[in-house]
């Protein structure tokens, strides 16, 4: 009994279908935001594993933290555009910001 | 069984079940407490598959940073001294059919893939020990550019997040 590949491309699939189930039916922006960061972490940790085979050049692991790096300046800006929109609409709740402009 | 498999699979099961919680939770502050013990749970897995430094960035970056960020959106966008935040969700059955369909799918490409046919899979060259000397040669050699737009990206991503969220701006 040992650790394999395939557990980790279970734990990340796992964490990936959660992250698509987050994003569709949650109505908080954020919310949103929290299963795209999870998507984001699933292939983080599906390029880790496979970078474990390759210990040469690691190209896994370097490219898993650009990925880091995106997942943040993502955050940040859409973090900042949810402010605006509730400055506006008052609300975070996607179904109730249903105009383009007033 | 050793040790370290039951203490992988109990990092698996940590991630597994915090994951759920993030889903089902009825209050959006429990929803983004148990996303910590998730960012915990895979930087101990990347642990497993030898990767410290990942391992430690995710650290620093998710759970002091992006989660930081999160709870402060969450703050912000609700009133002050509501105990309960509500946490909403509408499709779900048709989310859970379409997130099911999509499990199924994948995980039989992964069981029906044989992985002892990928030659590079097989070499028996993993990766052992410390990684952080290898990722600094990578980034300042083959990756330079990729590291220099990032730094750049990051700055524009700054300097953006501020002036969207400034008040001025009309």
């Amino acid at each position: 009994m040992q650790i394999t590949l395939q557990h980790y491309l279970f734990i990340s699939l796992f964490l990936f279908v959660t992250g698509i189930y987050i994003s569709i039916t949650k109505k908080n922006a954020i919310m949103i935001l929290i299963g795209i960061e999870l998507i984001l972490n699933a292939a983080n940790l599906n390029l880790v594993a496979f970078s474990k085979f390759d210990a040469d050049q690691m190209q896994g692991q370097t490219f898993a933290l650009f990925v880091i790096l995106i997942a943040a300046c993502e955050a940040a800006v859409a973090l900042a555009i949810v402010l605006k929109a509730y400055d506006y609409f008052k609300t975070v709740h996607l179904n109730e910001i249903n105009n383009l402009k007033y | 069984m050793t040790i370290e498999i039951i203490l992988f699979y109990a990092l698996a099961f940590l991630t597994i079940v915090s994951t759920i919680t993030v889903a089902v939770a009825n209050n959006i502050l429990y929803a983004a407490l148990s996303l910590l013990c998730t960012f915990i749970g895979i930087a101990g897995l990347y642990i497993y598959a030898s990767a410290d430094y990942l391992a430690v960035t995710q650290i620093m970056v998710y759970v002091g940073g992006v989660l930081v960020l999160l709870i402060f959106g969450i703050m912000l966008t609700n009133k002050i001294g509501i105990k309960h935040l509500p946490n909403p969700s509408a499709n779900k059955w048709n989310g859970f059919l379409l997130s099911f369909s999509v499990f199924i799918i994948i995980a039989l490409g992964i069981v029906k893939t044989n992985f002892e046919k990928i030659p590079w899979l097989q070499a028996n060259n993993q990766t052992e020990g410390k990684t952080t000397t290898q990722i600094g040669f990578n980034l300042l050699t083959t990756y330079v550019f990729p590291f220099e737009l990032a730094s750049v990206l990051l700055l524009v991503a700054l300097i953006g997040a501020a002036f969207v969220a400034s008040k001025q701006n009309k």
